[in-house]
C-alpha cells in the first residue's frame, strides 16, 4: 500500500485532487446504511475540516505534474 | 466490525483474489454481484486524510482487475451477516449501475476563474446602497460562472456516455463535473481539457483521475 500524498501530487495537484477525493468519497459512491455507518453530520464536519485546511491555497495546481495520473493498467 | 469498499460482479471475483488476499479482503456473495469488505478497527468511524486514500487505493486497486461500484466512505456494519441482509433486496439496482459502468472511469473537471468576474470587487459601489452592490456582484459572478460552466459542460459531456456538474461550487471556481468516460477515452479527454484550458482565457481548467465511477455508482438523486 503506497502513500495517498505522493499519488494526490502526481494526479494534478495536491489540493485539487483532495477536493476532488472530498467529493467522491463523501459524496459519491453506493451508499450502505448501516448501525454503526458514519454520521452524515460527521462527515459533514470531517469535509468541512478538510476543505477548510486547503482552501487557503487559491490554486488548482496545475503546473506541478501531469493532469491525469496513468495507472498501470491503462493505455 | 468491517467496512464496505465496493460492490463487483462475481464473475470478477478471481481476478481479484490476489488483490483481495494482499490486502486482506473478503467478498461477500449476493446473487451474481459481492460486496468486497475488510476488517476494520475500533476507531472505525475517526475520518482523516489518510483513511480516505486507503479507501480510494482499495477500489483502485480492484479497478485495475474488473468493473467496481464504489461504495460511499463510512459503510461500517457490525459483520458480514448485517451487510448481506442490507444488500439481499438490492441485486437488482446495482446489477444495472454496475452494467452502466463497466469499462469505464470517472474523470474530475474543476474550473477556477482566471480573475474575479466581477469588476472592482474592491470599490464600494454605491455608498448609498451598499447592499445592493454586494447582491449585484454576486449576480454577476454567477452569471459569468453560467456560462463558463454551460460551455466547459456542454464540449466535455459530449465525450462522456455520462455527466454531473455544479455551477460555481465556490467563490473562485466557475464549475466542477464528473464525467464517465471509456477507460480508453481517457487520454482524448484529457487533450479536450487542455485544449480549452487553453482556449477560454477567463478560467483554468484541470482534469484529475482517473476515478473510480463514484460519481455514476447509483446515487444519482443525491447529484442534482
Amino acid at each position: 500500500v503506497g502513500t495517498g500524498r505522493a499519488e494526490a501530487r502526481i494526479r494534478g495537484g495536491q489540493d485539487v485532487t483532495l477536493l476532488d477525493l472530498l467529493d467522491r468519497l463523501l459524496q459519491g459512491g453506493v451508499v450502505i446504511q448501516g448501525d454503526v455507518t458514519l454520521a452524515a453530520a460527521d462527515v459533514d464536519l470531517v469535509s468541512l475540516s478538510l476543505r477548510l485546511a486547503v482552501a487557503s491555497v487559491d490554486s488548482l495546481g496545475r503546473d506541478l505534474a501531469g493532469p491525469v495520473r496513468r495507472r498501470d493498467g491503462d493505455a | 466490525v468491517i467496512t464496505v469498499y465496493a460492490v463487483v460482479g462475481a464473475g470478477d471475483l478471481e481476478a481479484m483474489r490476489g488483490e483481495l488476499d494482499a490486502r486482506a479482503l473478503r467478498a461477500v456473495r449476493f446473487g451474481r454481484l459481492a460486496a468486497i469488505v475488510g476488517e476494520a478497527g475500533e476507531d472505525a468511524c475517526a475520518v482523516t486524510e489518510e483513511r480516505l486514500w486507503e479507501h480510494e487505493q482499495t477500489v483502485e486497486s480492484l479497478m485495475r482487475h474488473g468493473d467496481v461500484l464504489p461504495v460511499r466512505f463510512g459503510a461500517v456494519l457490525g459483520g458480514e451477516q448485517e451487510l448481506a441482509e442490507l444488500l439481499a433486496g438490492r441485486e437488482q439496482e446495482l446489477t444495472g449501475a454496475l452494467g452502466a459502468v463497466a469499462g469505464r472511469v470517472e474523470l474530475a473537471v474543476r474550473a477556477r476563474f482566471s480573475a474575479d468576474p466581477v469588476a472592482n470587487p474592491e470599490e464600494p459601489g454605491d455608498v448609498q446602497r451598499p447592499g445592493a452592490a454586494y447582491m449585484s456582484s454576486l449576480l454577476e459572478r454567477r452569471r459569468a460562472a453560467e456560462e463558463l460552466a454551460g460551455r466547459i459542460d456542454r464540449e466535455l459531456a459530449a465525450l462522456a456516455s455520462a455527466s454531473t456538474a455544479r455551477t460555481l461550487p465556490a467563490p473562485t471556481q466557475p464549475m466542477t463535473g464528473a464525467y464517465l468516460v471509456d477507460r480508453d477515452a481517457v487520454e482524448p479527454f484529457r487533450a479536450r481539457v487542455q485544449e480549452l484550458d487553453a482556449e477560454i482565457a477567463e478560467a483554468e481548467i484541470v482534469c484529475t483521475g482517473p476515478w473510480p465511477p463514484y460519481s455514476f455508482a447509483g446515487a444519482r438523486e443525491e447529484a442534482a
